[in-house]
């Protein structure tokens, strides 16, 4: 695991963006054939419920595109002062170019302006905190992240091994040099050894896209699947122990932290690492996922938006944030987020 | 935590109303018995007896004898 503690880096605002179409487990007549009492004991261990899903000609850009111009018009930005931009998500517009330079021209940036895209999923937003507080540090003044994802679109997904768990949502965090900001804390670890426990085999170039890789309907067979219980291992080993690495490089109490915004996994995993952790489960968001589903890289701004949106908005507070997944990847951060701008979460409204 | 406690916690988390299934009893011929129960028989591995269990191992298990001797060592 690498551990960094990076300054002159402060969190100003954050919006988040929702689709309006809202889905229901209890909806699912196809899942488990049906058996509710199967599908109603999926969602009393798991927490979900109901989830947000994007029509088709809606993508990840498109939701994120709208938080970035929520968060630019509510902060009172000039669009000239962003230098970078960086666009965190494994459902991009295009394979070429970067979903980050589309988001550029539409966003209306300036040329003195760094842009990147970063495929990360679940530990995306720590990800692309520790790259903007990076850009921060070598002469970039004002960042734009936006994070998101649009996993509906990978339907081959939602068996009954899997359950239709995945929500979509976008998120903009801007994120300003301040030579006065507290110290963020990182620790951010990788391990391919278990890469195919979550994978969409189809849409890359190993495996090159077949007259069968098509349902009669015309959409494309991504192949995504997860293996649930390799992952559920997994945040058991790894999650809970490298948060309390973190604790102790920065020298932090863990009772100290005022809330721990995990991935919203699923209830049962964060139940677990609380247990781990021996912390209240009051500190840790847990109902954002029943709202709107696992929302990937999307979910710890999400969680943020919906559950501490007065908090983050009126108060000083220290967070630690973690997200753990696809790679697999896990990345915590502590840091301090002070009376900044939260949109709370937002609908949103397809541009005429 | 013993072993009879444990299999009462594994039980437990199984939410079945099925109150015939003994150590013999075939994972299979449990209506519960899925993947979400194979999720949550790690969890009590590893919350009740600090022991971690590799999914496969769950999976090579044919009765909930064979899953309680998975932990055998480990019980008070």
């Amino acid at each position: 695991m690498v551990k960094s503690c990076i300054n002159n880096s402060k969190i100003v605002g954050i919006s988040t963006v929702i689709p309006k179409k809202e889905l229901s487990l209890l909806d699912c007549k196809d899942l488990y054939n049906g058996d509710e009492k199967k599908i109603n004991r999926v969602i009393k261990s798991s927490g979900f419920l109901n989830r947000r899903v994007v029509e088709n000609n809606v993508t990840t850009a498109d939701l994120c595109e709208q938080a970035a111009n929520d968060l630019i018009q509510k902060l009172n930005i000039e669009r000239n002062s962003i230098d970078g931009l960086i666009f965190v998500s494994y459902t991009p517009d295009y394979i070429m170019p970067a979903t980050s330079y589309v988001l550029h021209k539409k966003l209306g940036l300036i040329e003195d302006c760094i842009v990147m895209d970063a495929p990360q999923a679940c530990s995306g937003y720590v990800f692309g905190l520790w790259q903007a507080s990076m850009m921060l540090n070598s002469g970039c003044k004002r960042i734009l992240l936006l994070v998101g994802d649009t996993f509906s679109k990978f339907t081959d997904m939602f068996d009954n091994n899997t359950a239709p768990v995945f929500g979509d949502a976008g998120s903009a965090t801007l994120i300003e040099y301040d030579k006065n900001a507290k110290p963020i804390y990182f620790n951010i670890s990788s391990s391919g050894e278990n890469y195919d426990s979550l994978m969409c085999t189809n849409g890359g170039f190993r495996n090159i896209p077949q007259k069968d890789d098509f349902y009669e309907n015309g959409q494309y067979k991504y192949k995504a699947k997860m293996d649930g219980a390799k992952i559920f291992n997994f945040t058991l080993e790894k999650i809970a122990p490298s948060i309390e690495d973190l604790l102790k490089f920065s020298n932090v109490e863990k009772k100290s932290i005022d809330y721990y915004v995990l991935h919203q996994a699923n209830k049962f995993i964060l139940e677990n690492i609380a247990i781990a952790l021996d912390i209240e489960t009051e500190k840790i968001p847990m109902t954002t996922l029943s709202k709107y589903g696992n929302q990937c890289g999307a979910s710890i701004p999400c969680a943020i938006s919906d559950v501490l949106e007065t908090n983050v908005s009126t108060q000083n507070n220290d967070l630690l944030l973690c997200g753990f997944g696809v790679g697999l990847s896990w990345a915590s951060a502590i840091i301090n987020i002070d009376k900044i701008y939260c949109s709370g979460i937002k609908e949103y409204e397809e541009l005429k | 935590m013993n072993r009879a406690e444990f299999f009462g916690k594994i039980i437990e988390s199984l939410q079945t109303d099925n109150e015939s299934i003994s150590e013999s009893t075939m994972l299979i011929d449990v209506d519960e018995w899925d993947s979400l129960a194979v999720i949550t028989t790690i969890a009590a591995f590893k919350n009740l007896l600090k022991i971690t269990v590799e999914p496969s191992l769950i999976n090579d298990c044919d009765t909930f004898c064979d899953l309680l001797n998975l932990a055998e060592g480990a019980y008070a």
